[in-house]
């Protein structure tokens, strides 16, 4: 947890307003970690792969099961303080309005986008971890760039 | 909004989010909590319950209820059955016959003129073949300029893949924009594997037979459509995304007008350069900054090797179905 648990909670806070969803599907993703004892690792970036696909999964389960409304939403922990849209002023209206661009792409390309922009993975990578190929997570980036700077403008 | 704005802004602001120590603590506390448990059931076993006594089948059988269902019901009269059957229905039968054979003729009909496949050629020209389950061409289209006025001189419709792909690539009409150096790049996408596969192995064995170096891919029908959109061949829009997560500092819209040949250059001048600033810098760079700092634009002095230095950064290996495998021919 110490080496990935961020970059897992980032990974659901990709997908989840509020804390409290992302803290449950944090949970669960280190509770079939720590449970998986049939599961091997061939290196640490295989690791890290796992939990980022199992957080990812964990996560849309959650949203499909919230949008059949067998879970309830829970409400977004938000300040309801004006805020500033100032990057200078109040930098964390702007991380939220980096967050809440990423929200509201769709799933692929929101994960796809986060693992190539802010993980750093290649599109290779990227398409190993997710079962994809290669060229489908080009265009996937490709549209999510697009989409997010139109977002972020 | 500049790339490298919205980089700077999106690293700032995952930065900024880490894992809250309340979490990690819950976290572990409900793993320690799972853990226990499973050490429990593990050790003490679980407490099975007493196996449920087989209750003896009970002999009796309400006779009130084995009477009643027993009682025969008067027997009706026997109906008489016409030996005669209706003229009308015969008539009924043959009427069915002839609708089924009419809407199965009209399906095969429609079998045959749905495509199932496509395949893009790439070089400069893009041009698409559409085919049907039978490997038939039922549709050429000029993807591009280039394109539309090459397929503008050629009837392809009705031949054989295989024939269809001979005729194109030794045609008058493409000879213009073939020389020495030129790249074909055949794109297959259909959702029927056997059918990519073969028209894969086809495209191939066409390749080795031209003195032009190329190499044939797969790719989604979905991938497909999106390249069409953009007014691409799909092998052109693959390298084309290709060139431009390498090289921020391209668009797309730029390799519109480059030559397949210019564009695998121009990647493997990136993949190079990326290998190269990796093995000396011991500062962590990827390989978009450092193919932007050198400029992948203009860069045309070196020859197109082969496809190793790509490959090479296909660290997973070639993947043939779910798009975008290669299959080389030099």
């Amino acid at each position: 947890m110490d080496s990935y648990g961020s970059t897992v909670w980032r990974v659901c806070m990709t997908f989840f307003k509020s804390e409290q969803d992302s803290q449950d599907a944090f949970q669960d993703t280190f509770l079939k970690y720590a449970l998986a004892d049939d599961m091997t690792f061939n290196d640490d970036s295989h690791c890290k792969a796992w939990l980022i696909k199992v957080a990812s999964n964990i996560c849309k389960d959650m949203l499909r099961a919230m949008y059949r409304g067998e879970v309830p939403l829970e409400d977004a922990t938000e300040s309801i303080e004006p805020v500033s849209h100032d990057a200078s002023s109040q930098p964390e209206s702007d991380y939220r309005d980096v967050l809440d661009a990423f929200r509201g792409l769709d799933d692929p390309p929101r994960l796809p986008l986060y693992l190539s922009l802010y993980e750093g993975y290649t599109a290779p990578e990227i398409a190993d971890m997710l079962d994809a190929s290669v060229n489908t997570v080009y265009s996937w980036i490709f549209r999510g760039k697009k989409a997010l700077k139109e977002a972020l403008s | 909004m500049k790339n490298s704005d919205m980089d700077a802004r999106i690293k700032a602001a995952f930065d900024a989010l880490e894992l809250p120590d309340s979490v990690r603590e819950k976290t572990l506390a409900t793993i320690e909590g799972e853990a226990k448990k499973k050490i429990n059931r593990d050790c003490c076993g679980a407490d099975e319950s007493k196996a449920a006594q087989a209750l003896p089948l009970t002999e009796h059988v309400d006779q009130n209820v084995a009477d009643s269902i027993k009682q025969v019901s008067p027997a009706s009269p026997a109906s008489v059955i016409s030996s005669k059957r209706p003229r009308y229905g015969r008539v009924v039968l043959a009427m069915a016959a002839c609708l089924i054979f009419v809407v199965a003729l009209f399906g095969v009909s429609r079998i045959g003129s749905n495509p199932t496949a496509f395949v893009d050629i790439d070089i400069n020209p893009s041009i698409e073949l559409q085919l049907n389950r039978f490997d038939k061409v039922i549709g050429v289209e000029g993807v591009n300029e280039d394109g539309r006025s090459v397929v503008s001189n050629l009837s392809l419709i009705g031949l054989s893949y295989a024939e269809a792909l001979e005729k194109l690539t030794t045609s008058d009409a493409l000879a213009p924009y073939l020389s020495a150096d030129s790249f074909i790049q055949v794109t297959v996408s259909s959702d029927n594997q056997d059918q990519e596969q073969f028209l894969t192995s086809q495209s191939e064995a066409q390749l080795s037979n031209l003195p032009y170096r190329g190499s044939c891919h797969t790719a989604s029908v979905q991938m497909h459509g999106e390249a069409h959109a953009h007014g691409m061949g799909c092998g052109r829009y693959a390298a084309a995304l290709e060139l431009t997560e390498l090289d921020p500092s391209i668009n797309i819209d730029d390799c519109e007008k480059l030559s397949m040949r210019e564009l695998r250059d121009r990647i493997e001048h990136c993949h190079r350069t990326s290998t190269d600033t990796q093995s000396t810098s011991d500062t962590e760079s990827n390989g978009e900054e450092s193919c932007a700092e050198n400029s992948c634009m203009g860069s045309e002095s070196e020859s197109a090797s082969t496809d190793d230095a790509r490959n090479s950064d296909n660290i997973h290996g070639q993947r043939h179905r779910h798009g975008y495998g290669s299959h080389h021919n030099q």
